[in-house]
């Protein structure tokens, strides 16, 4: 399968590709520059492409035959086996929520949720998993595109690709390597028009569209985030920007301060 | 899709787009131009310096590169001596100053290399309505006499179809350089016949295929010719108007005369008329010829004592399978006027200006950066933000393929572009190819809905031009 593309090539030989597709209900761009020619960025995109599926796969959510939906129907009325991403995935979830003080949480869609219904999701070191309530229901969609950020840079670096630009949905951003006659790669948020370097970083951002839009909940009082508004994260890993750009928009000046301790937080931006 | 480019190249189409602005600095239609094609900052850049800068311009414009945009459109190369014709002037003559003529003299009369020396017509009500533009030029009822003026270089054909070929050949043999109408001849051996004699005459051929100088396709084929939409497959063209495409006669014994394009002795109506601009259009995206058409036409509700058919569908096949169809009823404008170039990935609609892609749409903010990965100028990149949803993309209003919808057609560069040839004494290359393509392709539709048959695209008919890419400079 070729994906939609635009392929240029310089004089001098280098190379850039450009391609885009939706996935994980969202739009992902790529773009690559280095020296190679049009079918090996086209193969590199279809492993991409390939393994952001897989994760789908496995923790979507939204699709009732993935690995994460059988444990939401499953998991409070037996153990279920689930497989090693997804524990590590769930083992990650799990840590990042007492790093955030509890701020990071993926069960806030449970019936019934409130700021414990998190401890009674139980992992198990042979990989089950087994929900000490009814109706917990894990939601990994905040998470994702942080760590399929983080798959697509492993996926590149053994490629040898050094300088590429990621967007998972305008929101999770990592840039690797520099632009052309630059040094990392220059991003401008929507909202402020603040301009980010990114240096082999992630650029993260949780908030809200519009006034009318009411998605974000603080795990530990139930209260909407309201407003226009919104956070970015500066960060190395993926992952940490997607818990940290949702956590850090709901926390007090105390709870930042912790954060500021478990995390590797390389810049705020409020917009 | 690769981009390649070199300092001639470089020079060249540095100079198309400094003609652009010469030839409508004077303008009203300047502004409007930048700004379809310009970001407001880059408009006034441009105002203000009273000169282009090639990568502002190429930038604004989103043309990727000149290598692109020469291999896409290389007839844009008759500006490539823009500079050195400043004082240069053009002495044209118009044959058939009508409508279609006038049209063409407002252009003319707004370019300052031109002059305008004299109008031919039979009918004098168009010669009474040119002058009005043109007090000054001579007229004669007889084109020969106009001919026969030997300080005139070139002359413009916007006769009936019926009378082109005789003026043009009869133009070629009096030393004159040519802008025939479309379609150029009334049936194919004329429009071989015209051609043939260009090739030996030495002189300068052009047409009036207006689009190949419209901002709006010249971009949107060299987004096609990259593969940005995939492997194109198919093209719908289409031409729908809801009027019975009369003129008003003063005296019954004009009707033939002033409504010749409804009578088959001076016209093949929408075929001629019509189709040819959009014919060319898909030869153009798809940069070959097709082997097969096939088609249909009947006179289904104009039935005013016309001849020519007035709904018309036709298919014409490429060697791949690949299909162009093109259509036109005139009791129903619905649908109006578009060339639907459908690729695997995605669909240009060029006349309305716009693309759309199948799944999601490139984000224009990557592909700004394309533009400029190019000129190795990069800003920053204005995305980042909360997350995208899909729900924003539900209804594909599609991009633009150069900011708002232009007003301007090419007509108007066109023309320019072929005063600058007469002046330099160059054909540019494919200009003529692309006339005489569209004639034959028209024409050959109308016969095989004539005939009601299947016809194949016949040899003698082929000229040293049949790979769009690589024969057409070498032809001349």
């Amino acid at each position: 399968m070729v994906l939609p593309h635009v392929f240029q090539k310089s004089p001098s030989g280098e190379s850039l590709y450009y391609t885009w597709f939706s996935a994980m209900h969202t739009r992902v761009d790529l773009i690559f520059i280095s020296r190679e020619a049009e079918s090996f960025y086209s193969n590199l995109t279809n492993l991409i492409h390939k393994r952001i599926f897989e994760i789908e796969q496995i923790a979507n959510c939204f699709n009732p035959k993935t690995e994460i939906s059988e444990v939401n129907r499953s998991a409070a009325s037996r153990k279920v086996k689930i497989t090693e991403e997804l524990y590590q995935l769930l083992q990650c979830c799990i840590q990042s929520n007492f790093k955030t003080c509890g701020l990071f949480d993926i069960t806030t869609d449970s019936k019934n949720f409130s700021s414990t219904t998190i401890s009674q999701v139980a992992l198990s070191e042979d990989r089950e998993i087994f929900f000490g309530l009814p109706d917990i229901y894990l939601n990994l969609s905040g998470f994702l595109k942080g760590y399929a950020l983080e798959e697509i840079h492993i996926i590149l670096k053994n490629a040898g690709i050094h300088d590429a630009l990621i967007n998972m949905g305008n929101s999770s951003i990592l840039g690797l390597g520099h632009q052309i006659g630059h040094t990392g790669w220059s991003v401008k948020l929507q909202n402020s028009g603040e301009e980010i370097i990114l240096e082999n970083e992630c650029l993260t951002t949780s908030g809200n569209n519009s006034v009318q839009q009411l998605h974000i909940v603080n795990p530990l009082n139930g209260i909407f985030v309201t407003g226009k508004r919104s956070l970015s994260v500066v960060t190395t890993s993926g992952i940490e920007g997607e818990v940290l750009s949702t956590a850090l928009l709901l926390a007090n000046n105390f709870q930042r301060q912790q954060m500021a301790h478990e995390f590797q937080i390389k810049r705020i931006i409020h917009s | 899709m690769i981009v390649q480019t070199d300092s001639a190249e470089n020079i060249l189409f540095a100079n198309f787009f400094r003609v652009l602005l010469f030839f409508h600095i004077f303008a009203q239609t300047l502004e409007e131009i930048l700004n379809l094609t310009c970001k407001p900052e880059l408009t006034h850049y441009i105002i203000m310096e009273n000169k282009l800068n090639r990568r502002a311009f190429l930038k604004g414009l989103g043309i990727v590169g000149a290598g692109v945009l020469a291999s896409t459109s290389p007839w844009l190369a008759a500006f490539s001596e823009v500079d050195h014709t400043m004082k240069e002037r053009c002495r044209i003559g118009i044959i058939g100053p009508g409508s279609r003529g006038r049209f063409l003299l407002s252009f003319l009369l707004q370019n300052p290399k031109v002059d305008l020396v004299a109008f031919s017509d039979i009918y004098q009500p168009s010669l009474d309505e040119a002058l009005k533009m043109a007090p000054h030029a001579k007229t004669y009822k007889d084109y020969r006499k106009l001919l026969e003026d030997k300080s005139i270089d070139a002359v413009i054909v916007a006769t009936p179809l019926n009378t082109h070929c005789k003026i043009v050949l009869d133009a070629f043999q009096a030393g004159k350089n040519v802008y025939c109408e479309k379609t150029i001849g009334y049936d194919m051996s004329q429009c071989r016949s015209m051609y043939n004699t260009f090739l030996k005459s030495g002189k300068i051929f052009f047409t009036g295929q207006q689009r190949l100088f419209d901002p709006r396709y010249i971009k949107a084929m060299e987004m096609i010719h990259q593969g940005t939409f995939g492997k194109v497959n198919c093209i719908h063209a289409f031409w729908n108007r809801n009027d019975n495409w009369r003129r008003e006669v003063p005296s019954p014994n004009l009707e033939r005369f002033i409504n010749w394009r409804l009578y088959k002795a001076s016209s093949k109506g929408l075929m001629t008329e019509l189709a040819c601009h959009q014919l060319q259009v898909g030869t153009w995206a798809l940069q070959k010829l097709p082997q097969k058409v096939m088609g249909y036409g009947a006179i289904t509700f104009w039935k005013d004592g016309r001849e020519v058919f007035d709904n018309i569908n036709c298919i014409y096949t490429f060697d791949k399978g690949e299909m162009m169809t093109w259509g036109s009823d005139i009791s129903n404008k619905f649908y109006g006027l578009e060339e639907q170039i459908m690729g695997n990935w995605g669909t240009v609609e060029p006349e309305r200006g716009k693309y759309f892609f199948e799944d999601i749409d490139p984000a224009p903010a990557f592909l700004q950066m394309i533009n400029e990965w190019e000129n190795k100028v990069f800003g920053s990149i204005p995305f980042a933000g909360t997350s995208w949803a899909p729900e924003t993309a539900d209804e594909n209003h599609g991009e633009y393929i150069l900011g708002k919808r232009p007003d301007n057609d090419g007509t108007s560069l066109n023309v320019d572009a072929f005063v600058e040839s007469v002046i330099t004494h160059k054909q540019p290359p494919r200009i003529a190819e692309e006339g005489y393509y569209a004639a034959i392709l028209c024409l050959l539709g109308h016969e095989a809905i004539t005939r009601g048959e299947i016809l194949s695209f016949p040899d003698e008919f082929k000229i040293n031009y049949s790979t769009y890419h690589t024969k057409a400079p070498s032809a001349l």
